[in-house]
């Protein structure tokens, strides 16, 4: 069992999920771009 | 909690190496005794600061990491756009960076920094590997190093994620999977060094090869220069980071690479044999199982009594 994370911490691990979404998003779209030229 | 005949070597071999005497001994002894046989139990009723509560990983790998992360994604994202500099896509990135030539000196001199950061990580490896072996702390199997376990540990993973076998098996600090992602990155970084070098200094390697494979060489580097990249981006999205920010248990970040801490929970399901000797080590961990085990009527006092008589 995990204890819950403070408020900050949320945010830290949030804002880092978040970006390491959107790279994913990019590099899929840079990828899918690439293929299709 | 009956030990595996691997655990138990484990168990062993971290009690001789740290030295612990016949009552600390004992006492290690009783509270595994004491635990339940089905891991999962222990694992799901102990209590984890999602920060980590066990050391994990000094701030030298933490300072790597960070500095692999950083180069990484720069280089990825200067690269691909040098490459395929006339691509609709590429040219908005070069034109940010003031066109592709300031892009192409942001990704050597962040080359650079990779490479350095490279070298620290062997600097480290090295020196580590060294001052254990001096003070007999030295154990393979607490190491990176692939052994013919983790191939029987891959088969029981498989064979409990299809539902054939109760528990996960017992893993050492390093687990089959973290053991293929680091050679497949440094066998990834050595490519990108490699064929990133060779048209930096063509010259040189053009003195070091035979005449007759140096431009087939050159046109080889060419080739697997961006396909690697590709190939390590795809990785990094698919394989790393779901094993670090979107598995079940490590959602939504694992802080591992910030606090160099693993939960105690993650601890015990993914590296319980790394957790024997944690509790061997860290006589304050042995104490917090203890109660927690204790505090929801998970420890069998009986099994010591049982041993004793």
């Amino acid at each position: 069992m995990i204890k819950p994370m403070t408020f900050w911490q949320k945010v830290i691990a949030y804002s880092s999920l978040a970006f390491v979404l959107i790279c994913t998003v990019l590099g899929i779209l840079a990828i899918w771009v690439m293929l299709s030229e | 909690m009956k030990l595996s005949a691997e655990a138990k070597s484990v168990l062993q071999s971290s009690l001789a190496k740290n030295k612990i005497d016949e009552n600390e001994q004992k006492e290690i002894e009783d509270l595994i005794d004491g635990l339940p046989d089905d891991r999962v139990l222990i694992y799901k009723n102990v209590e984890s600061d999602p920060l980590g509560d066990i050391y994990r990983y000094s701030i030298h790998i933490r300072l790597q990491h960070m500095l692999t992360f950083v180069t990484f994604l720069t280089l990825a994202f200067t690269g691909l756009p040098i490459h395929f500099f006339n691509a609709s896509w590429a040219e908005p990135f070069n034109s940010i960076l003031g066109g592709v030539d300031v892009t192409r000196v942001i990704h050597r001199t962040i080359a650079v920094v990779m490479v350095s950061s490279m070298l620290y990580h062997i600097l480290t490896l090295v020196a580590g590997t060294i001052s254990r072996i001096l003070s007999g702390t030295f154990d393979i199997r607490r190491t990176i190093i692939p052994l013919w376990k983790d191939a029987k540990d891959f088969k029981d993973d498989l064979l409990y994620f299809a539902g054939k076998r109760l528990q996960r098996p017992e893993m050492d600090k390093f687990m089959y999977k973290q053991k293929l992602h680091y050679f497949a990155a440094s066998f990834g970084n050595t490519v990108m060094v490699i064929s990133g070098s060779s048209f930096l200094f063509p010259e040189l390697w053009a003195s070091i090869l035979p005449a007759s494979i140096s431009s087939e060489f050159q046109e080889l580097m060419r080739l697997s220069h961006p396909h690697e990249a590709l190939l390590a981006l795809l990785v990094v999205a698919f394989w790393h980071w779901y094993n670090v920010h979107l598995a079940p248990g490590r959602f939504p970040m694992q802080w591992t690479f910030l606090t160099g801490k693993i939960t105690r929970e993650h601890q015990i399901e993914e590296h319980f044999l790394e957790y024997i000797r944690n509790l061997v080590e860290l006589p304050d961990e042995r104490k917090k199982l203890k109660e927690m085990m204790e505090s929801r009527g998970l420890f069998n006092q009986s099994a010591n009594a049982d041993q004793g008589s």
